[in-house]
C-alpha cells in the first residue's frame, strides 16, 4: 500500500466515525511509512495528529491521545478551529486518564485562548466539575459563581449552580444551599436535571424546617414537584437530549461539535441515571406535602396548611400513618386560626377514624385547650380528667394537672382547684410550672376573699421565688390581698415597696392604680387623687379607670369646680390617641356644671354627649343623661321666669314630645344607635309603668330596625333575654356577641343569665351553673338577680339537690324586691321541687298560693289551677282537680292562656274518667287556698 | 345520484394540501352542522381579495383519484353536493361521503397565516379570517378530520379577547359537538367557563367553574376554575370562601407558573386584607413576587372598592399599582388562556458552536 492510499484510507475511516478502523491504518502508517519525510511534513501532521489523537480518545487510549494532541499543540500553537478542539478535546483525555491537574491546566488554557467563545462555557463548568470530584469545594464554587455572574447562556449558568448546589447539600453546607437556591432564578419549566434540583431543594427545605426556620423551608418546598410530574418531565428531558445527541451527530460538522455531543451524551447519562433512581423510589409526595403544610403552619399560614393536610387526610389511597399525621396537622391548623367549632368537628373525626392513634392525648389536649379558649372551662376540665385518666405517665401529664387546676380556677371551684395544685406540686415536684402551682394555690384563696390563707400562702412562696420571674408577681399578690384586707396601712407600704423595687414590671401600672384606692381606703382623698394623676395613658385600661376615680373623688368632696376642671382636661387632651369613656366624661362634666348651678353650660355638654357619641355603640351613661335631662327640664321649669336662655329639651311641650321628635330625627338622619337609646329609654319608661308587654314591643321594634353591630350592648342583652325567656335558640347569637365585643360590659350579666337560662333548657346543667354562680359573684345586686335565684333554684330541683333548692326559693320569697311574678315564680319553684321529691301534697298548696296572691298573672295563674289538678287527679282526688278546671274556666281572663285552652279538654277526660261529679256548695279550691294561705302567713 | 365524469384538474397535482376525509371520522353529532347556526361574525370584515381567495371552489377527490370541482351546494349526511358552472349551465354533482377520499378548501394560506397570528397570540387579529373560514367548511364538519377542525377552536378565545363573550359561548355551542380531542376540548371548556363568567353569569359560570374543578387532578395545570369561582364568592362578600378557593392553585402549583395564577393571588391578597389577615396578606404579597408573578387589576376587586383602599400594592420601582379595573373590557384575563405549561426545551437554551 502506498503512504498516500494509507493515509486516505485513514482519514476516510475518521471521517466516517470508525475510529478503530482508522486507528488501523494510522499505526499501518506509523510502522511502514514513520520514516518517510513526506510523513513528517508540517501540512501532514497539522492533519495526522488531531484526526490520530482523537481516534485513540474515541477508543479510550486517553495516553495515546494525549500523546498526540500534546505533540500538535507544540507544532502548531496558532489560535484555529483545529487548535481549540485539540485544546479542549485534551483536557478531556487529561480527565478521563485520571489527571486532573493537567486537565485543569488545559481547560483554563482553553479559556485563555477562547474566552468569547461558547465552548468556553462548557470548559469552565468542566473545570468546577473537576474541582468539585477532586474534593477543591472552594475553589470550584468559586468557580461556579464567577460562571454564574457571567454573562453567559443562561441554561449553563444555572447548570453550574446546580452542580455547586448539588455539591453543598452533600456537604450539609445548607445554608449556603439555601441561599444559592433563594437567589437563583431556576427555569424550573425548562431546566432539563430538575431532579437534581427537587432533592437538593427536599432536603434543604428539611434541614430549614428543623432549624425552626419554616418561611425559608417553603421556599425551597416549592420547587419540588410531585413525583409523577417530575416523572413524566425528567422522561420528557432525556428524550430531548437523546434527540439533541442524534441531531448533533448527524448533522454538525463545525470543529467543536464533539465538545457539545459530548455534553449532551453526559447530560443525557445523568438524566437516564436519575429517572431509574426516581423509578426505582417511592412515591415521595405525600410525605412531601405533609411537610409541606407542616411549613406552612408554622409559617403563619395554616389556610395553606388546612388545604394540604385536608386533602392528604381524605385521600383513601394513602397509608393510613400520612392520613393520621395530616389529619392531626389539620386539627392544629383550625386550631391555630382559632375556629374552634371546626377544630371541634375534624377532632372527633380523628377520634372516629384514628381511634387507637399515639397522637390521640395530644388531639384531646388541643381541644381541651379549645374548650379553654371558647371559655368552656368545664368541658375543658372533663377533657383534662379524661387525659389523666387514660394517659397518666405521658409527658404532658403535668401540664394537663395544671391547667386542670387553672380551669377549675376560672369556674370558681376553688377547692378542686386547690386539689390540683397540690397534687401537681407533691407529683411533680421539680417542674418549672412548680411556683406557678403554688401562686395559683394562694391566689384561689385570694380569689374566695380568704386573704389571711392567701397571705399565709403568699409570704413564704415570695421568700422562696426570689430571683423567679414570679416574684414580683406574687409581691404585688400580697399587697393586693393585705388591701383586700383592708389593712390600708400595710398594704401602703407593701405596695410602694413593690413599686420602688419593680417600677417596670408589669403591673406597676396597676399598683399605681391600686395606691390609688389604698389611699381612698385610708380616706385620704386628694393623696389618692395625686396617686391617680400618676396613672399615665400608657396603662391601658386602667387610666381612664384613673380618670373617673379622680372625678368620683371630687364629686365626693362636692368639689365640683375641680369636676368640672379636671374632665374639661381629659376632654380636650390632645395627647391622646383615643379617649376612652369619652361621653361619659362629658356627662359627668355636664353633670358638675348643673350641680355648680351653670344649666345652659350642663345642657351644651349634654348636646356635645349626644352629638359626639349617642351614636356610639361602645358609649356609656346615655341611659343616666337622658334620665337626667328629664330631670334638668323639670327642675328648670319650676321657675320658668328665672331661665335666661332657651334649648329644645325646655321649649318643647313634654320630654316625652322631645324624645318622640328625637326619635324621628335619628331615623332621618340614619343614627340607628342613638335611635335605639331612644325608644330603650321608652321602653324602660313602659317597664317602670308595669306595662311589660308595650316594653318588649319596643325592643322587638329595636331589633328589628337597627343591626346587631350598631346596638348599645344593653339594649342587646334586654333583646336576647326577649328571645331566651320565649325559648328560642337563637338568643344566644345576642349574648355570644356581647361577650366577645364587649367583655366587660355590664350587660354581660344578660349574656350570662340569658346563656344559662338557654342551657338549662338543653339540660346542661353544670355548664348553666357555672353561669349563675358567675352572676352571683360579680353582680350581686344586679336587677336580674332574683331571676337568677329563681333559675339556681329550679337547677338544683334537677340536680335533685331538695334542701338547697327550698332554702333558694324562700330566701326569694323573703326579698321585699321580689314581690309581684319574682314571688310567683319562687312558688312555682316550691311547687315543681315538691312535685320531683314526690311529695305531690306539699306541692299542691304553692300552685293554689299562686292562683290565690297572684292573679294580675293569668299565664301563670291558669298554670297553677292546671297543675293543681293534675296534682289532684294524681293523689286520688278527681273531685278536686275537676273543681279547680271548673274554676279555672269560670274565669273569661283565664280562657285564651295556653293552659286555658288544655283545661278544657282535660275537664272533659276528667268527666269521662271521673265524672259525673256532684254540684256540691262545697268550698271552691280558691276558697280552700286562701284560707291555708292566711293560716300559713298568720302563723 | 347523478356523476359526471370531467378530467383531472392540473392545479391540484400541484397542490401540496390534501386533506383526507371519509369514513375514518368518528360520528360525533347527531344533528347536521349549517352554517346558519353559527353565530355572527363579531370579528369584522376581511379584504375583498380575501374573501374572494376563501369563496372558490373546493376540489373533492374520490376513489379511485378521479375530481371534482365546485361550490358547496349542501351536505345531508349521506351526500356531499358541489356546484359547478359548465357549458350551457350549472351543474350540481353529489358524491357519497364514504367515496370521497380527500376535500381540498380554499384559503389554506389564509389559515396558516390566522393561526401563526394565534400562535403569536393576536387573537384579535385571527378572528375575521378564521371565522370567515369557518362559514365555509362548517357544513362538512363531520366528514372532515380533527385536525381540520381543530384551528376553529381557537375562535371562542378570539371572541373573547374582543370581549364578545356571548359570541364566544355561541361558538363553544356550535363546535363543541364536532370536537373530540382532549386538548381542543379543554379550550372549549375555558373559553366557555371564562366567557360565562365574563357576562355576569355567576350561577352557572359557578356550577361550571366547580365542574371544571373536579375534572384537576390535585395538582392542576391551570387555575382558572379556581380564579372564577374565587372571584364570585369575592364578588358575593364571601371572602373566606374566595381566599380558599383562590388558595389551592397557590398551594399545589409549585414553583411552576400556572395560568391564572396570578389572578388567584390578587385574590387571595384582597381576600386577607379584608378579613384583617394583615400578616397574611403580606406573605402573599411577598411570594408573589417571589415566584416573580404580578399584581392583576381584577374588576371583582371592584365589588370592595372601599374596602379596599388602603391596600397598596407597588411595583418593582415602587409606584402604587391600581388595584381594579374600571371596565370589562381592560381585564387581562384571556393572555394566559394558551400559556403552555413547562414541556421544557433543550434546544432553545443550547449554545450553537
Amino acid at each position: 500500500m502506498r503512504m498516500q492510499d494509507a493515509l486516505a484510507q485513514a482519514t476516510l475511516a475518521f471521517q466516517s466515525g470508525n475510529y478503530e478502523q482508522a486507528l488501523q491504518f494510522f499505526e499501518t502508517l506509523d510502522t511502514t511509512f514513520g520514516r518517510e519525510p513526506e510523513l513528517q511534513k508540517p501540512g501532514v501532521q497539522r492533519i495526522l495528529l488531531p484526526a490520530r489523537g482523537y481516534s485513540e480518545f474515541a477508543v479510550g487510549n486517553y495516553e495515546s491521545a494525549i500523546g498526540h494532541f500534546s505533540s500538535f499543540l507544540e507544532q502548531f500553537p496558532e489560535k484555529g478551529n483545529v487548535h481549540a478542539f485539540v485544546l479542549y478535546t485534551l483536557a478531556q483525555a487529561h480527565q478521563l486518564d485520571g489527571g486532573n491537574e493537567e486537565a485543569t491546566q488545559r481547560l483554563s488554557q482553553f479559556i485563555a485562548s477562547y474566552p468569547e467563545s461558547p465552548e468556553s462555557s462548557l470548559a469552565a463548568l468542566q473545570q468546577a466539575d473537576i474541582l468539585f470530584r477532586s474534593g477543591q469545594t472552594e475553589e470550584a464554587l468559586a468557580l461556579s459563581e464567577r460562571l454564574y455572574a457571567s454573562d453567559r447562556s443562561q441554561s449553563l449558568r444555572t447548570q453550574a449552580r446546580l452542580r455547586a448546589l448539588q455539591v453543598l447539600v452533600d456537604e450539609q453546607r445548607f445554608a449556603e444551599a439555601f441561599a444559592l437556591i433563594r437567589d437563583t432564578r431556576w427555569k424550573i419549566e425548562t431546566m432539563p436535571e430538575l431532579a437534581v434540583l427537587a432533592f437538593a431543594a427536599l432536603q434543604t427545605g428539611d434541614q430549614l424546617m428543623a432549624d425552626n426556620q419554616p418561611g425559608d423551608a417553603l421556599r425551597c418546598y416549592r420547587l419540588v414537584p410531585p413525583y409523577q410530574t417530575l416523572l413524566a418531565r425528567q422522561k420528557a428531558q432525556l428524550t430531548r437530549a437523546r434527540q439533541i445527541v442524534d441531531y448533533r451527530s448527524r448533522n454538525d460538522r463545525s470543529a467543536m461539535a464533539m465538545a457539545w455531543i459530548e455534553y449532551y451524551r453526559q447530560l443525557a447519562a445523568r438524566l437516564e441515571a436519575q429517572l431509574q433512581a426516581l423509578e426505582e423510589m417511592e412515591d415521595y409526595t405525600p410525605g412531601f406535602l405533609l411537610r409541606y403544610g407542616q411549613a406552612f403552619l408554622r409559617s403563619g399560614r395554616p389556610w395553606e396548611s388546612i388545604l394540604l393536610s385536608r386533602t392528604l387526610a381524605s385521600d383513601e389511597s394513602l397509608p393510613a400513618s400520612i392520613r393520621e399525621q395530616a389529619h392531626y396537622q389539620w386539627i392544629l391548623a383550625n386550631y391555630s386560626l382559632e375556629d374552634w367549632e371546626e377544630t371541634f368537628r375534624v377532632a372527633q373525626e380523628f377520634g372516629v377514624q384514628f381511634p387507637d392513634s399515639e397522637l390521640a392525648p395530644e388531639t384531646l389536649y388541643l381541644v381541651a385547650q379549645a374548650y379553654q379558649e371558647q371559655r368552656k372551662f368545664r368541658s375543658a376540665i372533663d377533657l383534662y380528667t379524661e387525659l389523666l385518666e387514660l394517659y397518666p405517665t405521658h409527658d404532658l401529664a403535668a401540664r394537663w394537672l395544671f391547667t386542670r387546676g387553672f380551669n377549675l380556677s376560672m369556674i370558681e371551684q376553688y377547692e378542686e382547684a386547690r386539689a390540683d395544685f397540690e397534687r401537681f406540686r407533691t407529683t411533680f415536684p421539680e417542674h418549672p410550672l412548680g411556683i406557678q402551682a403554688q401562686l395559683w394555690h394562694a391566689l384561689s384563696h385570694h380569689f374566695e376573699g380568704n386573704y389571711d390563707e392567701a397571705l399565709a400562702e403568699l409570704e413564704p412562696l415570695a421568700a422562696a421565688s426570689e430571683g423567679h420571674h414570679l416574684h414580683p408577681e406574687i409581691r404585688y399578690r400580697i399587697a393586693t390581698a393585705t388591701y383586700g384586707n383592708k389593712d390600708y396601712e400595710g398594704a401602703r407600704q407593701l405596695i410602694e415597696d413593690y413599686l420602688e423595687e419593680f417600677p417596670m414590671h408589669q403591673r406597676a401600672p396597676e399598683a399605681v392604680v391600686l395606691r390609688g384606692d389604698i389611699l381612698m381606703g385610708l380616706g385620704e382623698l386628694i393623696a389618692a387623687s395625686s396617686a391617680f394623676a400618676q396613672v399615665t395613658p400608657e396603662a391601658g385600661g386602667l387610666f381612664p379607670y384613673a380618670i373617673f376615680q379622680r372625678g368620683k373623688i371630687f364629686k365626693a368632696l362636692e368639689r365640683y369646680d375641680l369636676m368640672i376642671e379636671h374632665y374639661e382636661e381629659y376632654i380636650t387632651r390632645d395627647d391622646l390617641d383615643a379617649k376612652p369613656r369619652f361621653g361619659e366624661a362629658l356627662y359627668w362634666l355636664g353633670w358638675a356644671l348643673l350641680q355648680s348651678g351653670e344649666p345652659e353650660a350642663a345642657l351644651e355638654r349634654f348636646d356635645e354627649v349626644i352629638e359626639t357619641t349617642g351614636n356610639d355603640p361602645t358609649a356609656t351613661e346615655i341611659q343616666p343623661l337622658l334620665a337626667s335631662l328629664e330631670t334638668m327640664r323639670r327642675d328648670l321649669l319650676k321657675d320658668p321666669d328665672a331661665l335666661d336662655f332657651s334649648h329644645p329639651v325646655i321649649e318643647t311641650e313634654s320630654f316625652d314630645a322631645w324624645i318622640d321628635n328625637a326619635i324621628l330625627t335619628a331615623l332621618e338622619q340614619e343614627r340607628l344607635t342613638w335611635f335605639s337609646r331612644l325608644k330603650y329609654f321608652q321602653a324602660i319608661r313602659e317597664r317602670a309603668r308595669g306595662d311589660e308587654e308595650m316594653a318588649r314591643t319596643i325592643l322587638q321594634e329595636i331589633d328589628e330596625k337597627v343591626p346587631l353591630g350598631e346596638l348599645d350592648p344593653e339594649v342587646i342583652g334586654q333583646v336576647g333575654l326577649i328571645y331566651s325567656d320565649m325559648g328560642f335558640e337563637y338568643a344566644e347569637d345576642y349574648f355570644d356577641y356581647i361577650l366577645e365585643n364587649y367583655p366587660d360590659h355590664p350587660a354581660r350579666a344578660e349574656a350570662w343569665f340569658g346563656l344559662a337560662q338557654l342551657l338549662f333548657e338543653e339540660e346542661k346543667l353544670e355548664e348553666a351553673d357555672d353561669l349563675l354562680r358567675k352572676f352571683e359573684d360579680q353582680m350581686p345586686l344586679h336587677p336580674l338577680s332574683v331571676r337568677v335565684r329563681i333559675l339556681r333554684g329550679q337547677l338544683l330541683t334537677e340536680l335533685a339537690d331538695f334542701e338547697d333548692a327550698e332554702v333558694t326559693f324562700e330566701e326569694v320569697l323573703k326579698l321585699k324586691q321580689a314581690r309581684g311574678l319574682p314571688h310567683a315564680y319562687a312558688l312555682a319553684g316550691l311547687a315543681e321541687m315538691n312535685e320531683a321529691k314526690g311529695d305531690l301534697k306539699r306541692a299542691i298548696p304553692y300552685w293554689q298560693r299562686i292562683y290565690t296572691l297572684y292573679r294580675a298573672y293569668p299565664d301563670l295563674v291558669a298554670e297553677a289551677y292546671y297543675r293543681s289538678a293534675e296534682l289532684f287527679e294524681e293523689i286520688g282526688d278527681p273531685v278536686a282537680a275537676y273543681r279547680s278546671l271548673e274554676e279555672l274556666l269560670d274565669d273569661e281572663g283565664l280562657l285564651s292562656t295556653p293552659f286555658g285552652v288544655r283545661a278544657v279538654d282535660y275537664r272533659r277526660e276528667l268527666a269521662e274518667t271521673h265524672g259525673p261529679f256532684p254540684l256540691e256548695d262545697a268550698p271552691t279550691p280558691t276558697d280552700t287556698a286562701r284560707q291555708n294561705s292566711e293560716l300559713e302567713e298568720a302563723s | 345520484m347523478k356523476f359526471l365524469s370531467i378530467p383531472l384538474i392540473p392545479f391540484l397535482v400541484l397542490c401540496p394540501i390534501i386533506v383526507l376525509a371519509g369514513k375514518s371520522t368518528p360520528e360525533i353529532a347527531d344533528e347536521l352542522p349549517a352554517a346558519s347556526s353559527l353565530p355572527d361574525p363579531v370579528g369584522g370584515e376581511i379584504p375583498v381579495a380575501e374573501q374572494q381567495e376563501i369563496r372558490q371552489p373546493l376540489i373533492l377527490t374520490l376513489r379511485g383519484g378521479r375530481e371534482f370541482e365546485g361550490t358547496l351546494s349542501g351536505f345531508d349526511g349521506e351526500l356531499v353536493s358541489v356546484r359547478s358552472v359548465e357549458e350551457g349551465g350549472e351543474v350540481v354533482l353529489s358524491f357519497p361521503s364514504d367515496e370521497i377520499t380527500e376535500i381540498y378548501f380554499p384559503g389554506e394560506r389564509i389559515l396558516t397565516e390566522s393561526m401563526e397570528s394565534v400562535e403569536a397570540g393576536d387573537l384579535e387579529q385571527a378572528l375575521p379570517y378564521l371565522e370567515a373560514l369557518l362559514v365555509s367548511r362548517y357544513p362538512l364538519f363531520p366528514i372532515i378530520t380533527e385536525e381540520q377542525r381543530a384551528p376553529f377552536v381557537k375562535i371562542p378565545q378570539a371572541a373573547l379577547a374582543i370581549q364578545r363573550p356571548a359570541a364566544a359561548i355561541a361558538y363553544v355551542e356550535a363546535l363543541r359537538p364536532f370536537i373530540e380531542d382532549p386538548g381542543s376540548m379543554e379550550e372549549l371548556r375555558d373559553a366557555e367557563l371564562l366567557g360565562r363568567y365574563m357576562l355576569d353569569l355567576n350561577d352557572t359560570a359557578k356550577v361550571k367553574a366547580l365542574e371544571w374543578i373536579d375534572d384537576q387532578n390535585r395538582f392542576p395545570e391551570s387555575a382558572l376554575g379556581f380564579f372564577v369561582l374565587a372571584a364570585i364568592a369575592f364578588e358575593e362578600d364571601a371572602y373566606e370562601d374566595s381566599l380558599y378557593t383562590a388558595l389551592r392553585p397557590v398551594v399545589f402549583s409549585g414553583q411552576i407558573p400556572v395560568p391564572y395564577l396570578s389572578h388567584c393571588y390578587s385574590l387571595a391578597i384582597a381576600s386577607t386584607h379584608l378579613l384583617g389577615h394583615d400578616s397574611h396578606r403580606d406573605k402573599l404579597i411577598a411570594e408573589m413576587e417571589e415566584r416573580g408573578l404580578s399584581w392583576q387589576p381584577l374588576l371583582a376587586l371592584r365589588s370592595a372598592n372601599e374596602d379596599l383602599e388602603d391596600l397598596v400594592i407597588l411595583d418593582p420601582q415602587g409606584n402604587r399599582l391600581p388595584l381594579f379595573e374600571a371596565s370589562t373590557g381592560s381585564e387581562r384575563l384571556i393572555e394566559n388562556l394558551n400559556d403552555s405549561v413547562g414541556g421544557g426545551d433543550l434546544l432553545e437554551n443550547e449554545e450553537t458552536p
